[in-house]
């Protein structure tokens, strides 16, 4: 059971809708509860299990964290014997030591879960390759393990929760249920986005009763998630799987077009599916954060990147970035930096280093390969490379009188950005590193203008009347995109409509949904992509 | 709720189930039984009544292992591979009973990787869900057909024939591409068995019973596939052929036989076949039927003739590889 089935849509989600607001309010957190396992069972089965063992390692240690600064606190205000200054130090350092163990234990589990299952076989068959190298008698035995549905975005909702608790930006919650419901939502299983635990914990255990506001409006929300996944995202799929599962038929002007469509493929795959949770958690009164917000209007890679999959930026900010840039290391290094080279490169140079952490965690949080990894540190050099440069470009510009505000200015900067994005995505779908580093080669050694006329790009699977499909698509969707970067809410215009326009129109997308999406016989089944990661 | 947000989406919901039903009578196909999702089944289904002489039943594994057209090519046996991908035993058992009101094969070879398909309740249920919608509202089925609706005259006019699947593979799943296996030795000889649910051996055994029933001789095969199969699944089929005195051919133990080359025979970094490894296990299974059954060469008898129109397209359509 996928968000864009049949069965979730119009059985599992009715079903789950009907039976929260009939049970009292305190039961209605124990249907979703109910519903959210039974959802991963019907994807991941026994792997249930992980899930189980996750959250209730995460429970009890955020409870023992809690007991312990409980405790410190304790012995602080009412200590045993007087104490000196350097006793009170004393006991802090001991506690700190304490709390960070404990932390550190936690995360320890959430960890090697995540590394053993998902990674295990990447890094395994890597050591070999090493182990084979040096003609080592010795291999390690092949692991490859079957993952749990959504174990790479609950791990990094475990590990916040217990870092919350550590950094008191929240208390642990002796209610396993509320605990238990935070890691497994149903909406959020397959694909995020990540949640916190103060975000959402709250309004997923309050039991809302359902509201007509919010019914209708979350199920819009569904109504655009499909629109985008189903007419847009797997359509393109046939094309992009043509050319991807036999990378080395094509060259040129084909592996543009693939890329620039599968980075579109990617984009209503992943945000469709998001407005698929969106809408799901608000029709229960659930508020979960936006992922993602028009990335492609961005004007650089970072910009970029605050814009799409914003809850794992968030996180890998919050998470990576912070505790390594306060790391006495980076300080120090901060600090000797700033007196060799300066204020720039003095905030430069160290920032650089949980820059590095940060985007070799989010190629790895993608996936087992070293395109992945070539993914994130491509990301990295980019990022890195356009804030060394920022104040030359300035200045530069200020020199030439170049209005960094225009519009010329601003449209240029925004195909650039694009033009690193399919470049990116390109070595992200290719089937391993070496594949995307020919492919892309093979657009400059084969560049034909003619593939554009001879028709060649109609035998990738897609036909006339389905690019022109995702065309129309693909222009609606910019259009909601401009509103939206307007801050113009569609949904309240819609309500503000008379029933007749607003039926008439709400039909008419659901229509265009079930004639225009590439399901059934003739497409190739997609799955949803992020919920492969 | 107030009573009208509860009349309200009883109405909106009301709208929209009139409105799906009236599409559907669109969206409808002249000759609804030509098209769809059931493409396979249409095919041997419309096939002349008694022509068929072997088919094969399976899953993925059956429909990308074995070509009829090269059994033809080479014996000149008429048969279909009526392989489904993701079928289970009791959708097998089925189909050869629809099968078998039109078709008296005299030899069925059944691939056994569908042994191990037990029964999902998710996917049953998704698959009644997906049924009963596309039987209430065809527009859920056969939506694809507006890239083939005339406006004109607001009737959706049959597909072209090269927009079909085509009839010259008999069921076979054709495909080129190559994503090789590389973990090497994968069958290692052992006592142990794998047992076979309890569902799946109950369709399994009617299977059994219906071939005894019409005289069909029941072939069981395991087609070359590292990602699904072991020694203990191997053990458990050929505990159960033996219990029933079938054939049972597992040629994972025979790849080398085979000349399986697992660098280039394989589109799926080795849990399908593709066309290249297909060739070398029909080849196989040919010799095979060859020798142990009393197939006939069908090749010079006129009934047949369409056969030789389909082996011209067949090789033309596999030539690129």
């Amino acid at each position: 059971m996928t968000y864009n089935s049949i069965l979730y849509i119009f059985l599992f989600l009715p079903v789950v809708l009907l039976s929260y607001q009939l049970v009292p309010k305190h039961h209605r957190p124990k249907v979703l509860l109910l519903a959210s396992y039974v959802f991963f069972y019907s994807i991941s089965g026994k792997l249930l299990v992980y899930l189980l063992f996750s959250t209730l390692a995460i429970h009890y240690i955020g409870l023992w964290l809690s007991y312990s600064r409980k405790e410190y606190s304790d012995r602080k205000e009412h200590p045993v014997n007087e104490q000196t200054a350097d006793d009170k130090k004393a006991l802090k350092a001991a506690y700190t030591r304490k709390n960070r163990g404990i932390l550190w234990f936690g995360i320890g589990i959430q960890l090697s879960m995540l590394l053993i299952l998902k990674y295990s076989d990447f890094f395994g068959g890597n050591i070999n390759q090493l182990l084979k190298l040096v003609s080592s008698p010795v291999l390690l035995p092949a692991f490859k393990f079957a993952l749990p549905i959504g174990i790479s975005f609950y791990t990094l909702q475990a590990i916040s929760y217990l870092v919350d608790i550590y950094y008191q930006k929240i208390e642990a919650d002796d209610n396993l249920g509320k605990l238990a419901l935070y890691m497994a939502f149903f909406p959020l299983l397959m694909e995020g986005p990540i949640c916190r635990y103060s975000q959402t914990a709250g309004t997923l255990y309050e039991g809302k009763p359902l509201e007509y506001k919010n019914v209708t409006f979350g199920m819009q929300r569904v109504l655009w998630g499909l629109f985008k996944k189903l007419i847009i995202a797997d359509r393109l799929n046939m094309l992009v799987v043509t050319v991807f599962d036999k990378p080395d038929h094509y060259s040129g002007i084909t592996i543009i077009v693939a890329a620039i469509l599968y980075t579109f493929q990617l984009y209503a795959d992943f945000s469709g599916c998001i407005d698929i949770t969106i809408g799901t958690g608000e029709m229960f009164g659930v508020t979960i954060p936006e992922n993602f917000k028009q990335p492609f209007f961005s004007k650089s890679a970072s910009e970029f990147w605050r814009r799409w999959h914003i809850t794992l930026g968030a996180w890998l900010k919050d998470y990576i970035f912070y505790p390594i840039s306060l790391t006495k290391f980076v300080k120090n290094l901060g600090k000797s930096s700033r007196a060799k080279y300066g204020k720039h490169m003095g905030q430069i140079i160290p920032s650089s280093i949980a820059l590095f952490g940060v985007w070799i965690c989010n190629g790895l949080w993608h996936g087992t390969g070293w395109n992945y990894i070539f993914f994130g540190i491509y990301y990295f050099v980019l990022i890195l490379l356009g804030n060394i440069f920022e104040p030359l470009i300035q200045t530069v510009a200020e020199s030439l009188k170049i209005n960094r505000n225009s519009g010329i200015y601003s449209a240029l900067q925004t195909v650039k950005t694009l033009l690193i994005i399919f470049t990116g995505e390109l070595f992200f779908r290719a089937d391993d590193l070496g594949t995307g580093m020919r492919m892309f080669g093979s657009i400059f050694t084969g560049f034909h203008f003619n593939t554009l006329t001879n028709g060649s790009l109609l035998k990738l699977g897609l036909s006339l009347g389905d690019f022109i499909v995702v065309l129309f698509s693909l222009i609606i969707v910019l259009t909601v995109g401009i509103l939206h970067e307007r801050e113009i809410s569609i949904r309240e215009k819609i309500a503000g409509w008379n029933i007749a326009l607003r039926w008439g129109f709400l039909y008419t997308v659901i229509v265009l949904v079930i004639i225009f999406g590439a399901y059934g016989g003739g497409y190739i089944p997609a799955k949803l992509i992020y919920a492969g990661f | 709720m107030q009573s009208k947000h509860i009349i309200k989406p009883i109405l909106f919901f009301s709208g929209l189930f009139i409105l799906l039903y009236g599409l559907s009578y669109l969206f409808l196909p002249y000759n609804s039984t030509g098209e769809g999702p059931y493409k396979k089944l249409n095919g041997i289904l419309s096939a002349p009544k008694d022509t068929i002489d072997y088919i094969t039943l399976g899953d993925s594994e059956c429909s990308t292992s074995i070509s009829p057209m090269e059994l033809w090519n080479k014996h000149g046996y008429a048969g279909y591979n009526c392989g489904v991908p993701g079928q289970r035993l009791q959708d097998t058992y089925y189909l050869l009973q629809q099968i078998l009101n039109n078709q008296s094969p005299k030899v069925v070879l059944l691939e056994t990787n569908a042994f191990y398909r037990s029964f999902d309740y998710s996917n049953a249920l998704q698959d009644a869900v997906d049924k009963a919608a596309q039987n209430i509202f065809p527009v859920y089925k056969y939506h694809n057909s507006w890239k083939y609706f005339n406006l004109g005259t607001l009737e959706n006019i049959p597909k072209k024939p090269g927009h079909k699947i085509p009839r010259a593979y008999k069921g076979y799943q054709y495909n080129s591409v190559t994503k090789p296996y590389l973990d090497g030795p994968y069958v290692h000889k052992t006592d142990k068995i794998e047992p076979i649910d309890a569902q799946p051996l109950f369709y399994l055994n009617k299977i059994v019973d219906l071939c005894k029933e019409r005289n069909i001789q029941l072939i069981l095969y395991s087609a070359p596939t590292p990602l699904c199969w072991t020694y203990e699944k191997h053990n458990a089929a050929d505990s159960f052929a033996s219990k029933n005195n079938l054939t049972y051919i597992d040629l994972n133990l025979h790849a080398e036989k085979l000349k399986i080359d697992w660098a280039r025979d394989t589109r799926d970094k080795g849990n399908h076949m593709n066309y290249y490894g297909a060739k070398k296990v029909t080849d196989y299974i040919g010799d095979y039927l060859s020798e142990h059954t009393d197939l006939t060469d069908r090749r010079g008898q006129k009934q047949y003739a369409s056969w030789n129109t389909a082996l011209k397209k067949y090789l033309k359509l596999t030539q690129v590889s």
